[in-house]
């Protein structure tokens, strides 16, 4: 009679089995990155107001003077 | 000691998803939208994207640096005794360098897309909780909560500068809320599972100072924290429906921390009932109350209009 208790899976193929789906997770990160990074580029090029990150603060505030909403 | 088990298979991707503590990463997650969003300047929502993404990739790399750090206390209490470190599923040095690379490229995204004040106020963010109160108050002081809790204050901070570019008033009073809502939060906590942190020797204020000075603190706090939540509205930042919802759920707030404030311990057969309940409103409250801001923001901008 078997024992269902106990785990019967080759350690190996186990191993591999974990390796892989480390592999797919990461390259799904690494997808994901590089969409994003097209996009922020994409919305950068379309809106050369927007703040650089060296613009600072003043530049910031400047920029979005046309959209603020103040109470 | 962490379990001196053999390390026979590599940690699967779950176990590095699980080291980012996904529970408290919610919170941190909406509390910087909340800000980002009730921002008086609007954002691209590719722009706002990438700087959620940015807070809760730096909240992830603190918790794993936290992780790693406190492996050896998290394997002696039963809450945290699954986690991947202490239950040997990863390596000690895997968790270390996961934090780093999450925390770096966080930062360096923040500051690349959105600017170099939220990626500076976000390396802050990140040295205080995996610095400061991992490492320096946690284990020495039974304040640690107090002044760790301005770590979990950072995001709606960050949702905010990342929006406008700079710091007002405004966002440091979502500081400030986070802050002072933090001690009553985690002692109702603490009160119930005290027993786990004596076990390990962290000074937990139930630990150190006593059963009675926790729940007179933990009523003091909120009290506090009632005229910090309505001074949004009294400054002119936000409106009636952010006034309205910030008086009435501090008033449900103040209304469940007297029955734990003002006795002095809690009897058998209660099973500390009153300080779940806190601990549990605790959580709806902070959602709710930065709910009720950005709904209020919105309201200004859109529903007065129609």
């Amino acid at each position: 009679m078997s024992e269902p208790w106990r785990d019967t899976r080759d350690p190996m193929a186990e191993r591999q089995r974990i390796i892989r789906h480390r592999n797919l997770a990461l390259a799904l990160v690494l997808v994901f990155f590089v969409v994003m990074f097209f996009a922020i580029t994409v919305v950068k090029m379309r809106n050369p107001h927007l703040p650089s990150p060296r613009a600072g603060t003043a530049a910031a505030a400047s920029a979005s003077e046309g959209t603020s909403h103040g109470r | 000691m962490l379990p001196a088990q053999a390390q026979l298979q590599p940690a699967d991707w779950r176990d590095f998803y699980a080291l980012t503590k996904p529970r408290v990463m919610s919170l941190v997650i909406f509390t910087g939208l909340c800000g980002l969003l009730a921002a008086p300047q609007t954002i691209d929502p590719v722009l706002g994207f990438t700087a959620i993404f940015c807070i809760a990739l730096a909240a992830g790399g603190a918790a794993a640096l936290n992780q790693w750090w406190e492996a050896d206390l998290d394997a002696g209490m039963k809450r945290t005794r699954a986690r991947p470190l202490p239950a040997g599923r990863m390596e000690r040095h895997s968790a270390r360098d996961f934090g780093v690379a999450l925390s770096v490229t966080a930062v360096l995204v923040m500051a690349l897309a959105i600017g170099w004040l939220a990626a500076a106020i976000l390396v802050v963010s990140i040295l205080y909780y995996a610095v400061v109160y991992t490492i320096w108050l946690k284990p020495r002081t039974p304040q640690n909560i107090v002044i760790g809790g301005g770590a979990g204050a950072f995001p709606p901070l960050i949702g905010w500068v990342a929006a406008t570019g700079h710091v007002t008033l405004m966002p440091v009073l979502l500081f400030a809320i986070i802050f002072l809502w933090t001690p009553p939060h985690f002692w109702a906590l603490a009160l119930f599972v005290q027993s786990d942190y004596a076990k390990v020797g962290i000074p937990m204020m139930p630990v150190v100072a006593g059963e009675p000075a926790t729940r007179r603190q933990i009523l003091a706090y909120t009290l506090v924290l009632l005229p910090v939540t309505l001074a949004p509205w009294w400054i002119g930042g936000a409106g009636a429906i952010y006034g309205v919802a910030a008086l009435l759920l501090s008033l449900g707030f103040v209304g469940l921390a007297l029955p734990v404030g003002l006795r002095r311990r809690a009897t058998p057969e209660d099973a500390m009932r009153p300080e779940r309940r806190l601990f549990s409103f605790s959580i709806l409250y902070l959602f709710l109350l930065f709910a009720a801001l950005v709904a209020d923001h919105w309201w200004t901008l859109f529903g007065a209009r129609t």
